[in-house]
């Protein structure tokens, strides 16, 4: 019997999770500058992943038109590359010439 | 039925061409969409506002409890799984199987709120509120906001539980994946990227 494509769903939740956590407290954050950014990228990777299978599969865009799904996974990444723009500007001192 | 709208609720195990297929009420996806929104401008918001000032964000975010967030997030895809599961049981006509399952994702989902409770009376007690800085004032903003739609959600499950024809099964479990695809984002973003 083929296993229920909700439940393969649940599996990948389950996982992207754990990853994210152990990615997230592996990360060095602040203390280095392209490891805290490719820590924060691999993080919101995970989130991106996990949002990507509610949107398809529990959301059912899978089976929507094509343009909700462009909308949605859309609004996911532009989300997800907004924050980290913001977190990598941070992290390379950009942010100590825009206070000044 | 080639370009014919079917409204007829007998039908409702099978899609209408209207609005390209998305599960549920139109008026539940406008509230998607909004929701969306809101809270994709609040996590860029926050985002920036930390970059203003990292000490502070830093120092606050030192004080959460990421591994119970953590637990938090296995709590609510397991919930949003369990509905997931109920709305195909709807669409067999095994009504009876789907209003249970719909019951026992809004049991796991209010898990998701003791859990919360135990992390902010932990917060709260430590001396942390709304007002302490810029850090708490949105930490508390967005998962205050967030645990409002979980409350609401969980309503939702348990109505959808009792009137449960297809249509709104698939309303109330879209609401409910929703709450679950905003704390997929608002997790990492508040508690784990430092």
């Amino acid at each position: 019997m083929a296993i229920n494509r909700l439940t393969i769903a649940w599996g990948v939740l389950l996982g992207l999770s754990v990853t994210a956590l152990i990615v997230g407290n592996a990360a060095p954050g602040h203390a280095h500058e392209a490891l805290g950014v490719l820590g924060a990228a691999g993080v919101l990777l995970t989130a991106f992943l996990k949002g990507r299978e509610i949107l398809l599969h529990y959301l059912e865009l899978k089976h929507a038109g094509r343009g909700w799904r462009i909308i949605l996974l859309s609004y996911l990444l532009l989300v997800a590359a907004l924050v980290l723009g913001a977190y990598a500007a941070e992290n390379y001192g950009l942010m100590d010439i825009v206070r000044k | 039925m080639n370009g014919v709208i079917m409204t007829d609720t007998t039908m409702d195990n099978h899609r209408t061409e209207d609005f390209s297929g998305l599960p549920g009420n139109l008026m539940m996806w406008i509230l998607i969409l909004s929701e969306l929104a809101v809270f994709g401008v609040a996590f860029v918001g926050f985002e920036v506002a930390r970059a203003f000032d990292p000490a502070t964000f830093d120092a606050g975010q030192a004080h959460l409890d990421r591994l119970l967030g953590g637990v938090n997030t296995l709590v609510l895809v397991t919930s949003g799984y369990i509905a997931a599961l109920g709305v195909e049981a709807g669409r067999k006509g095994l009504k009876a199987k789907a209003s249970r399952l719909f019951i026992a994702a809004s049991g796991v989902g209010s898990v998701f709120l003791v859990i919360k409770m135990v992390e902010y009376s932990a917060t709260l007690s430590a001396g942390y509120t709304i007002d302490s800085d810029a850090f708490f004032g949105l930490y508390f903003m967005l998962t205050g906001f967030h645990a409002l739609h979980v409350v609401f959600g969980i309503g939702l499950l348990l109505v959808v539980s009792f009137w449960n024809s297809v249509e709104n099964l698939e309303t109330g479990a879209a609401f409910w994946h929703m709450v679950d695809l905003i704390w997929v984002l608002l997790y990492p973003i508040v508690y784990l990227i430092r």
